[in-house]
Order: C-alpha cells, then sequence, then structure tokens
C-alpha cells in the first residue's frame, strides 16, 4: 500500500481480518500480526493493556499486509531433488519475503499427495489458510494433517503422539522452544521440514539457534533460495 | 337512524379493536424481550466457554430463537459479509432498528450501545457489556410483566368506554 490509509479504513481493515472477533486473535496479535485467509497482516498502532496482558489495540497506525504468493517454479523438479532416494530433513533458506512459505507449502502439498503422512505445526495459519468456519484456504495435499493456531513446539508433541506422522512440517524456526520441539520430534524418527530466516546454508552457523540443530544433524539438506532479476533459483545442499 | 346505529357499533367495535391491539402490542414486547434476554444469555456462554468468533456466534444463535430474535441474528449473520466496508457496530445497529420493531426505544438504545463493545477488545470486557445489558433488558421486562395485567385491563377500558362514549353520542 503506498498511499497512505486513514484510521477508519484501518479499523475496517482489522475488523475483516479478525472477523470482527478481536478476542479470538489477541494471541497473534501480541505476536504483532494476525493470519486471515492465508494473508499476514503486520499491526502497529497503540496497544492498550492490562496487567501486561494485551486487550486490543485503542488505534491502528499502519498495516503491512503480505499476500502469498502462487508457487511459479517446478514443483515436481524440486521434490525429485529432495527426494533422491528418499526424503530426509530439509530446512529451506531465504532472507524474509524471500518465498520461503511458498515453497514449504508447495513441498507439503506434493510430499502429501505422493503418500507421505504429513503433518503440518501451522502455528500462524498461514500454510493452511484456515479462517474462521474451519475451512482450509490452501490445498495441502490428501495425506496432509494440519494443527493450527498451536505453537510449533507443543504442537509437534502433540502430532508425534496423536497422528503417527512420517513428516513433520513448520515454518520459521525462531525460538528456542522451537529447536527443542524439532529435537525431540527427530529423536522420534520423524523426517522434518522447516524454514529458517538465512541466506545460504553457510549462514546458518553464525546463529546460535541453528547451530545446535547443525550440530546435533538435525537437518541433512537446505534448499537456498535466491532471487535473481526477479526470477526465483532454488538450490540443493547437503549439511 | 339505522346509518346512526351501524356508525355507533362500528366504533365500538373500532375501540374494542384497538384496545385488543394495544394489548397484543405490550404481549408481543414482553415475549420479544424475554427472546433477547435468552439469547444474550447464550450468547455470553459461548463466547465465555469457547471465545466463538461473531459471524458463528451469530449464525448459532439464529439457529436456536425465534420470532423477531431470529430474524435479527439471521438478518445480522447475512449482512456481515459486509465486513471490511462498513464497521460491526453500524450493521449491528441498522439490523436492530430494521427487525426488533416490537421493543421499547430505550430497550433498541440498549441493544444498539451492546455491538459498540462486541468484537473490539478482549473477552472480559464484552462479557461486562452483555451482563450490563442484561440487567437492564431483564429490569425491563420484569417491570412490564408487572404492568402487563394493569395495562392490559386499562387498555381494554378505555378503548370500550371511548366506544360507549361514541355510540351515546351518535345516538
Amino acid at each position: 500500500m503506498t498511499e497512505p490509509s486513514g484510521e477508519r479504513e484501518l479499523e475496517l481493515i482489522m475488523e475483516k481480518a479478525t472477523q470482527a472477533s478481536l478476542h479470538s486473535s489477541l494471541t497473534q496479535l501480541g505476536e504483532g500480526y494476525v493470519s486471515y485467509k492465508g494473508i499476514r497482516l503486520g499491526v502497529c498502532g497503540k496497544i492498550s493493556e492490562r496487567n501486561g496482558q494485551l486487550k486490543g489495540y485503542s488505534s491502528y497506525s499502519s498495516i503491512c499486509i503480505r499476500i502469498p504468493a502462487e508457487f511459479s517454479g517446478d514443483g515436481q523438479q524440486i521434490l525429485k531433488m529432495l527426494c533422491s532416494p528418499e526424503f530426509k530433513s530439509t530446512v529451506i533458506l531465504s532472507p524474509p519475503g524471500g518465498g520461503k512459505t511458498t515453497l514449504l507449502r508447495e513441498i507439503i502439498r506434493r510430499l502429501s499427495d505422493s503418500g507421505l503422512r504429513t503433518a503440518v505445526v501451522d502455528e500462524r495459519q498461514e500454510l493452511c489458510g484456515g479462517d474462521s468456519a474451519g475451512g482450509n484456504f490452501f490445498e495441502l495435499g490428501r495425506c496432509c494433517d494440519v494443527l493450527s493456531g498451536v505453537d510449533k513446539a507443543r504442537g509437534s508433541i502433540m502430532l508425534l503422539r496423536g497422528m503417527n506422522p512420517q513428516i513433520i512440517a513448520m515454518d520459521e524456526i525462531t525460538k528456542p522452544e522451537d529447536t527443542e520441539a524439532l529435537l525431540e520430534a527427530a529423536g522420534c524418527g520423524v523426517e522434518l521440514l522447516a524454514t529458517a530466516h538465512c541466506s545460504s546454508a553457510s549462514d546458518l552457523t553464525k546463529r546460535p539457534i541453528y547451530r545446535r540443530l547443525l550440530s546435533e544433524g538435525i537437518f541433512r539438506q537446505a534448499v537456498e533460495i535466491s532471487n535473481t532479476a526477479g526470477k526465483r533459483s532454488y538450490r540443493r545442499t547437503e549439511l | 337512524m339505522k346509518i346512526r346505529l351501524l356508525g355507533a357499533f362500528l366504533a365500538l367495535g373500532g375501540s374494542i379493536m384497538a384496545g385488543l391491539i394495544y394489548s397484543f402490542c405490550l404481549s408481543s414486547r414482553i415475549a420479544t424481550l424475554r427472546k433477547m434476554c435468552e439469547a444474550l444469555d447464550l450468547m455470553y456462554i459461548q463466547l465465555e466457554t469457547r471465545g466463538e468468533k461473531l459471524p458463528r456466534l451469530m449464525l448459532f444463535l439464529s439457529e436456536r430463537c425465534n420470532g423477531e430474535v431470529e430474524s435479527f441474528f439471521s438478518s445480522l449473520y447475512k449482512r456481515l459479509d459486509r465486513l471490511g466496508k462498513e464497521q460491526f457496530q453500524y450493521i449491528w445497529a441498522e439490523t436492530a432498528e430494521e427487525t426488533l420493531c416490537r421493543l421499547g426505544t430505550d430497550e433498541l438504545t440498549e441493544i444498539k450501545h451492546l455491538g459498540e463493545m462486541l468484537g473490539r477488545t478482549e473477552l472480559e470486557t464484552q462479557l461486562g457489556a452483555i451482563q450490563g445489558t442484561l440487567v437492564f433488558l431483564r429490569s425491563n421486562l420484569e417491570m412490564l410483566r408487572q404492568e402487563y395485567p394493569q395495562k392490559k385491563k386499562l387498555g381494554l377500558c378505555l378503548c370500550s368506554a371511548v366506544g360507549l362514549l361514541l355510540i351515546i353520542v351518535l345516538i
């Protein structure tokens, strides 16, 4: 959005995004965003709190809308690249806005359609694009179980216990708790698929949160997304 | 003379009919108010226990109410596709104005005010607002129930008296 929006317009956008139900989006808003049909809206404004708990926004000053893109590459080719001879735990790498979530969604769909039991912890409801009616906006394949609205650490344990997955997928590993969950899941013989804010595999070692995952041998391959003149390319690296 | 007699009896009939309509309006208002209180009770429980999103909540309530209250919640549910173009509170107020015609002005105003709180804050504040509206509506309901037999009798007597007066004047 290039032109500044009035506060009333921002309020209308937020009402649409939360389905006029701010109370059901407060957990997400506490993290600074709200999801609506796979679209992520980052929110700024004046927060009102009570006893350290987010009560709502008394006014909105700006909203950053991230509309999910359609995957434009050759998904089959990428899947072949990742599954030779069989799928191994994979981390997708790119700087913010590089197309990690789009690629992750495409890989999940193809893995699931190939018959592998794929479970997704969709903390931000961006992968499935869940709506208020409980429906999913994005197709994630026929063998996919989606657990949304729960943090990755708790969600992956729940999926391990209940859904007998072969692969657990999640978006954006950012917290130490996420790392713990990945370590636990990997210890149970499940393959993992996740994304990380990082421009290349060599950069992974620079961040402590990923260094531990590498040293434990959790991820065995990485897909690096690079963007040259608006065209995305995908490169596989052994870790 | 015959025409005068006919006119007089028609006036009497009309007056009695007016009395009956008055008492029917009173009882409809009481019934709508009672159903609205029940619906708000249900809304409170659903919000408190499930933190339901408002569109689903409106659908839920429309399936469990009847009469004017049912048409209020079902119209509201249909109109919620205008979210993003119009604010929830205006949709709520407009629907209340159009569908809850049998309620008194003060009750309608109270219900419209509730729309300004719903969906805009955390759950606790919304539940407080529903509770406040319920207290107001219930006290009105209680008052109307107590006054109903007297008002009904008064309405019928007054209308009949007017009718009889017309008969005397005309004959």
